[in-house]
């Protein structure tokens, strides 16, 4: 008798393992939307005094595919001028504007610029990417009162040519301070531009 | 993957008849006083046979006294079952509930005055699958003093075995060369499927759970299915032994360094026809410490928990297991880097970034990790066989944090559940002429899915998995040797449905089956002296993970190989995914060849284990570009195929020079070459050495007991690696768009392996007289707090290893 028990015992695993493998599932992945890829940069240096601005944007189609970004030709700038630059990030895949989630998160973030020395009057030098306190004109702020960098103003020196480069790093966890290079924290953008002015 | 269900349920039918008809095979056979029972006595502490010990029937007079060299045999007795009693002077007594079906062979002993229980390994609970296959196991003794190490380093202590690390806390077994995708990990005889594609994806077992761990060395696919190409692990819970009392273990342990504080406890009661076993375990560990510097994210925090239940009767033994691990661990928080710039400068970093005061606080980068394991399985005996049938479901869910910006810093970047059912049906078989052996199916079935809400495009796709295999091995005894045979075949079907960069649905279907074969040969030389040969072949499909990852992960980029394309003028594009069309990836398969000797002695013994390792189709990643995106410069790999050579030696001794002092030796060498291409590969183990003194001096005043023990080890640096290809060499030939790997696509490294170092560890345990359930222990590991970094730890660019640790733990017997 007892052996009949067996034997339901092991019809019941059998049924079991079949009902298991009956579950037919073909779920897909969700749809997920990469808030934090950065497909495009753009600069847009304003004259104080009100002429046209002049926009320069880099961009990268395939994401993290293995083609290289494209910038779109080299900036070109008036000599001895003053201007104000403004910083566009936006992810197109997403259509989505990614330079509001930095402005919400300003405290964790800040841009670092590096250039030809001497293309610019003011700053002087070669940027503050290579070392935190030399001079940059940043006009912004977050609640620490440490500078962002969305918006900086920039004059330019005599004619020349050279490059110019935007770094953005993510500081988190108090990582960002009034001391903070650009040693600290992960990279988001570091996109180089050649740069003329004439 | 419907036609292929389809296909499966009309199989199980089938398999269900043939049960039918072994069940009424089983007859009875008229009982008489034939029965008999025999084995051999060891001391457990030091794996030596013991002599004249007495083995005695309970509550009769039959009784016998083991010989010289701690075997025994009692004959005619008329009971088929009985409870025997093992007793020795010195030595811990051990009753244990014989029936028939379970041949004793080995029986150890342990001495009064150590914290170890006196256990039996009952004949088929002799792990492996072949007689000829090398099995090494953790001797006990060490076992039980390392027991709050991650399974990995505890299985390191093997010889032939190291680890991958990233850090600290997450740490895979590598057997002889090969990890991951390539090692098998049977957790209480199930197959233990997590996401095992990622280096950094450390197995979710709790090792404190567990009584024993081992290692098969050679390709044991026949027996346990794909997967196995380098070896295979083997994990089990303790014994639930019938008819013994209520009797349990409660042990707490301080930890220094990472002020880490862990307790666990186990249960354990046996009655009549009943036994029952409950064991957790719990550790809260904060940021570790280098030598010089703390390692900042470094915390760990586990839990787990592990039932067992066991029915016995004279023909049917029906076991049910749960278990449930819960893990959430740091991963040192300098390591996490963006782009080039941000990897160069990590590396360049004396003390590692974003380096903080010590804290338990875990932050990202992350991970959080939950296995559960239920498992029922029902054994049948008979005179001269036995029928098993085992059912298992496992949950793996793993989630990633990445450190991102705002609220996606709070959401996994990778967030996956997997669940595995497996069904094994075995029949061992009465002897056929001089032939012994088992009959089995294997079915397994998987579903993963990515969870919504991780706001990145799934790493790998969702995808089911179905795979059958079947198996029969045999083996014939002939005077002092052993043959053996097995064969099997398997076959798989995926269905996988993935998402492209731009959110496209991507799908298709695959299948795969191979058939593997193994031979091996054991000799009985001597008295002492065992060779073993086997051959064997083994197998592996393509992980959805090589065909299919495409993206970023820290650094580097990679494409998986149905991702990425090579156009005329050799540039490597991504645009598109392919099929088996475009691409033909067919499976990897491995032939292993394993020979040991061994020989036991009065006062020592050896083994050396000598192994040759060929892999044809060798899935690898190689260096194909670097490509400049908004982030700034990486470096993409791709994912290829190859032929891969592993030969290498294992060599073992242990030596007692007298009642007090104890030595043991052991040493791992490997050679391995990509011969497809000619190359070296990346991250092989290097030579180790390693030696252990135990010096067991008595008592001294109110501490009784005491053993002190003295390890030293000796890593060397690793001779075999490829080129060094600096990051700021990268940067530059990025910036002078020079293509470094045109013409050389050989793999290479940003750093030379680190120089060869040595470690020393001490320890010491006692007991407090007038306490006598009560064992201490007091360790000191890495005694010299000795900077240095491991070759085969993913986090070496960034840290140093562990410094100085203290390690205090009071376990409490009853």
């Amino acid at each position: 008798m007892k052996k009949l028990n067996y034997l339901s015992l092991l019809a019941g695993f059998l049924l079991f393992g079949l009902t298991i493998a009956g579950c037919d599932d073909d779920d897909e992945p969700p749809v997920e939307n990469p808030e934090e890829v950065i497909t495009d940069v753009t600069l847009t240096f304003t004259p104080v005094g009100g002429a046209a601005p002049i926009t320069a944007t880099a961009s990268d189609p395939d994401g993290e595919g293995p083609q290289d970004l494209e910038p779109d030709g080299a900036i070109t700038l008036d000599a001895n001028t003053e201007y104000t630059m403004t910083i566009e990030l936006r992810n197109e895949i997403e259509d989505e504007d990614v330079t509001e989630e930095i402005e919400d998160e300003d405290d964790e973030h800040m841009f670092f610029f590096s250039f030809t020395d001497p293309l610019f009057d003011s700053p002087e030098g070669d940027g503050n990417y290579d070392n935190r306190s030399d001079p940059l004109n940043y006009n912004d702020k977050d609640e620490n009162d440490n500078p962002v960098g969305l918006s900086t103003s920039w004059t330019t020196a005599g004619a020349g040519s050279g490059t110019f480069r935007v770094v953005l790093k993510h500081q988190p966890d108090n990582l960002k301070t009034d001391t903070s290079g650009s040693d600290v924290g992960a990279s988001e953008v570091d996109v180089v531009w050649d740069l003329t002015i004439r | 993957m419907k036609p292929l269900i389809k296909t499966l349920s009309k199989t199980l039918p089938g398999i269900a008849f043939f049960l039918v008809s072994v069940s009424d095979a089983i007859a009875q056979k008229p009982d008489s006083c034939s029965y008999e029972v025999s084995g051999v006595i060891y001391d457990l502490s030091t794996n030596q046979p013991l002599s004249f010990a007495s083995i005695q029937i309970k509550d009769t007079n039959v009784g016998t006294v083991a010989d010289e060299n701690g075997r025994f045999i009692i004959t005619g007795l008329c009971e088929k079952e009985f409870d025997i009693v093992f007793s020795h002077v010195g030595f811990k007594r051990l009753t244990h509930h014989h029936d028939p079906h379970h041949e004793l062979s080995q029986v150890f002993l342990a001495p009064e005055d150590v914290a170890l229980e006196s256990v039996i390994i009952e004949g088929e609970a002799l792990e492996g699958d072949l007689n000829s296959n090398t099995v090494t196991k953790l001797s006990t003794q060490v076992f039980e003093n390392n027991q709050t190490e991650s399974l990995g380093d505890l299985a390191a202590r093997i010889t032939g075995v190291s680890v991958l690390k990233t850090g600290q806390n997450i740490v895979k077994p590598i057997i002889h060369g090969l990890h991951s995708n390539r090692v098998l990990i049977v957790n209480n005889g199930i197959r233990h499927e997590f996401q095992n594609w990622g280096q950094e994806h450390a197995p979710e077992i709790d090792p404190s759970l567990a009584e024993h761990i081992s290692i098969i060395k050679g390709a044991a696919t026949v027996r346990f299915g794909p997967d196995a190409l380098g070896g295979v692990l083997l994990i089990n819970p303790p014994e639930m032994e019938m008819v013994s009392p209520l009797s349990g273990a409660l042990n707490l342990v301080g930890k220094s360094n990472g002020r880490s504080g862990e307790g666990s406890f186990r249960l354990q009661k046996g009655y009549d026809k009943l036994a029952f076993l409950a064991s957790g375990s719990f550790i809260r560990q904060g940021d570790l410490k280098a030598p010089g510097y703390q390692l900042t994210n470094t915390g760990k925090l586990e839990k787990s928990l592990a039932l067992g239940a066991k029915y016995h009767s004279s023909h049917f033994d029906l076991t049910g297991f749960y278990s449930h691990f819960d893990q959430e661990l740091g991963i040192l928080s300098g390591s996490f880097t963006g782009n080039l710039n941000d990897l160069a400068r990590a590396i360049e970093s004396e003390i590692p970034q974003n380096t903080g005061d010590f804290s338990y606080d875990i932050d990202s980068p992350k991970q959080r990790v939950i296995h559960d394991l239920f498992k029922l399985s029902g054994e049948w005996h008979k005179e001269n066989q036995s029928f098993l049938i085992q059912y298992g479901f496992q949950v793996n869910q793993r989630q990633e944090f990445d450190v991102r910006r705002g609220t996606n810093n709070d959401r996994p970047a990778i967030d996956l559940e997997l669940f595995s059912h497996s069904l094994d049906v075995e029949w061992d078989h009465p002897a056929w002429n001089l032939w012994q052996g088992v009959i089995g199916v294997q079915w397994v079935y998987q579903d993963n899915n990515n969870l919504p809400g991780t706001n990145t495009i799934p790493f790998i796709p969702n995808y089911n998995n179905t795979r059958f295999g079947v198996f029969l091995i045999e083996s014939g005894t002939f005077n002092k040797n052993t043959v053996e045979l097995g064969l099997r075949y398997d076959f798989q079907g995926i269905s996988v449905r993935g998402r492209a960069a731009d959110n496209d649905l991507f799908s298709n279907d695959l299948s795969y089956q191979n058939l593997s074969a193994t031979i091996g040969f054991k000799k009985d030389v001597k008295e002492g002296h065992v060779f073993r040969t086997n051959i064997g072949t083994a197998w592996r499909p393509p992980n959805v993970s090589e065909l299919y990852s495409f993206g970023r992960h820290q650094s580097t980029f990679e494409y998986g190989l149905w991702r990425y394309e090579i156009n005329e003028n050799n540039e490597v594009t991504a645009n598109r995914i392919l099929t088996e069309q475009d691409r033909e990836v067919p499976s990897e398969v491995g032939i292993k060849w394993v020979s040991s000797y061994e020989i036991s002695q009065q006062n020592w013994q050896a083994d050396v284990t000598g192994y040759i390792n060929l892999i044809h189709n060798f899935i690898y990643t190689k260096p194909a570009g670097i490509t400049q995106n908004i982030r700034g410069a990486f470096p993409f790999f791709i994912y290829d195929q190859t032929d891969a050579l592993l030969i290498g030696v294992d060599f073992s001794g242990s030596y007692r020079h007298n009642e007090k002092f104890n030595s043991t030796f052991n040493a791992g060498i490997l050679w391995a070459r990509d011969v497809g291409n000619d190359e070296s590969f990346v991250g092989l183990p290097p030579i180790n050495l390693g030696y252990l003194l135990n010096y067991s001096p008595g008592s001294f005043g109110l501490l009784l007991n005491n053993r002190l023990e003295l390890d030293l080890g000796y890593t060397f640096e690793q001779f075999q690696a490829p080129r060094v290809i600096s990051v700021n060499q990268l940067l530059e030939a990025k910036e002078s768009d020079i293509d470094l790997f045109e013409s050389n696509d050989e793999v290479f490294d940003f750093l030379a392996p680190p120089d060869g170092y040595f470690l020393m560890d001490v320890s010491w345990g006692f007991q407090i007289k007038n306490v006598p359930d009560l064992y201490g222990s007091l360790q000191i590991k890495n005694v010299l707090d000795q900077s240095f970094r491991n070759y085969t730890d993913r986090l070496r660019y960034f840290a140093d290893d562990l410094g100085r640790n203290f390690v205090v733990s009071f376990k409490y017997k009853f």
